[in-house]
């Protein structure tokens, strides 16, 4: 029985234990999976005024925040609509604005969402942090004199996650 | 699809050591190497232990190069016999990691104990290895969170990053425990010198997690994610093994 040169006796093993080493450097990433839920956004419901049980839209109404230069929601027929606060301060300003059968007419209210009681709460790696938050009563202050808002109504007060509505307005 | 790469990569770690057991167990013949003689006359020698202390290069060197990042690390291995060793390092890292939308720092220690098997056969004289190796490894550490960004799939309003309250600040002892697989290589460069390279990976034992937050790096085991419970670094070592050996004469 021959007995070879060691070192050709290690070449394989090495090489293989190389090439394993070479597959466990290709670790994998961490994905923040598509549709994974982010902080909530406030989720609004429109009810009719005379008949607080019926859904009833703002046909056309335009949604912009006051400190951006275009809106989140143009000339929607939605009833239910998700708006994002901002969440540095305790209090979010949109300006919701409805047209008339005048084309250059518009009658805005410009509403506050009041919230505090902001929580970060640690998702995974890849995700981060989402917040929630509570609104705070009353949970909507109108900063003009109202022209079609009537009253807002809490209906979640702890804002988790957007798959229920958490304020009903009445107009 | 991972976990069987990873046990084939178990098995042929155990075959290493299978197949050069074999090796030493068979007949000598009369057409062997003239190595294998040098071996054999190796084998009368007395029992040395000799102890060989140093450390990795790698981790000053970025230490000097990276802002985020400072560790030493220490390294000893103590010689039993001809192929067992008994090895430990011991360690302490602080690294600032900026993660998708998380930055922190993770500052702590870590210390991991167990033998290399060296399945290289030397000339007589030389103490060179080709080795493979197991460790149990455990860090103490703490984790601060110095900034972020909320998660929000609506970029609409523009969010600021987070800086102070809210969920930053610092979480402190944690440990996380884990084993090591390794294969590296010692060379004698000078007389008592030796360099050498180790490749290891890691598998996560315990993993504590901090309050509202995620133990997403441990020193000396370096970046762990969600998904997997796997890992891997390398070092560089320079070592130097005392001279003074305690010789054993077998009976």
């Amino acid at each position: 029985m021959h007995r070879r040169p060691q070192i050709k006796n290690l070449l394989l093993p090495t090489a293989w234990v190389c090439l394993c080493f070479l597959f466990f450097a290709c670790e994998k990433d961490d994905i923040c999976n598509e549709g994974t839920p982010g902080t909530p956004k406030l989720v609004i419901r429109f009810y009719d005024q005379e008949n607080p049980t019926e859904a009833k839209d703002l046909p056309g109404i335009k949604i912009q925040y006051i400190a951006r230069d275009y809106p989140i929601y143009e000339k929607t027929t939605n009833d239910s609509i998700a708006l994002p606060m901002d969440l540095t301060s305790n209090a979010t300003r949109y300006a919701f604005i409805l047209p008339t059968s005048t084309a250059s007419l518009t009658i805005a209210d410009t509403l506050q969402f009041n919230h505090h009681n902001r929580i970060d709460e640690y998702t995974r790696r890849a995700c981060g942090y989402k917040a929630s938050f509570q609104l705070t009563n009353p949970p909507v202050s109108v900063t003009n004199s109202a022209s079609w808002f009537i009253r807002a109504e809490i209906l979640t007060d702890t804002i988790r996650n957007e798959e229920q509505a958490h304020l009903a307005i009445y107009h | 699809m991972k976990n069987k790469h990873i046990w084939l990569f178990i098995i042929s770690l155990f075959g290493v050591v299978l197949v050069n057991a074999q090796q030493e167990k068979s007949p000598s013949s009369p057409t062997e190497s003239a190595s294998f003689t040098l071996i054999e006359e190796e084998k009368k020698e007395p029992r040395v232990f000799t102890l060989r202390v140093g450390l990795d290069i790698i981790k000053p060197i970025t230490t000097q190069f990276e802002e985020d990042y400072q560790g030493l690390e220490l390294v000893g291995d103590l010689r039993f016999n001809r192929r067992w060793y008994i090895a430990a390092e011991i360690g302490s890292e602080k690294k600032t990691t900026q993660s998708e939308l998380i930055n922190f720092t993770t500052t702590g220690s870590y210390i991991k104990i167990g033998a290399d098997y060296n399945f290289f056969n030397n000339w007589k004289g030389m103490n060179n290895a080709l080795y493979i190796g197991f460790r149990l490894a455990r860090s103490v550490h703490s984790q601060r969170v110095n900034n972020y960004s909320l998660y929000q799939l609506s970029q609409y309003i523009p969010q600021s990053i987070v800086t102070q309250g809210y969920a930053t600040g610092e979480r402190s002892s944690l440990n996380t425990g884990w084993y090591e697989f390794l294969f590296g290589v010692k060379v004698q460069l000078l007389k008592n010198f030796y360099a050498g390279i180790s490749l290891r990976m890691h598998g996560l034992i315990s993993n504590e997690q901090p309050d509202n937050f995620g133990n997403l790096f441990a020193p000396g085991f370096n970046r762990i994610t969600d998904d997997n419970n796997f890992g891997g670094s390398f070092n560089y070592t320079l070592t130097y093994a005392f001279p003074f050996q305690f010789r054993k004469n077998k009976p």
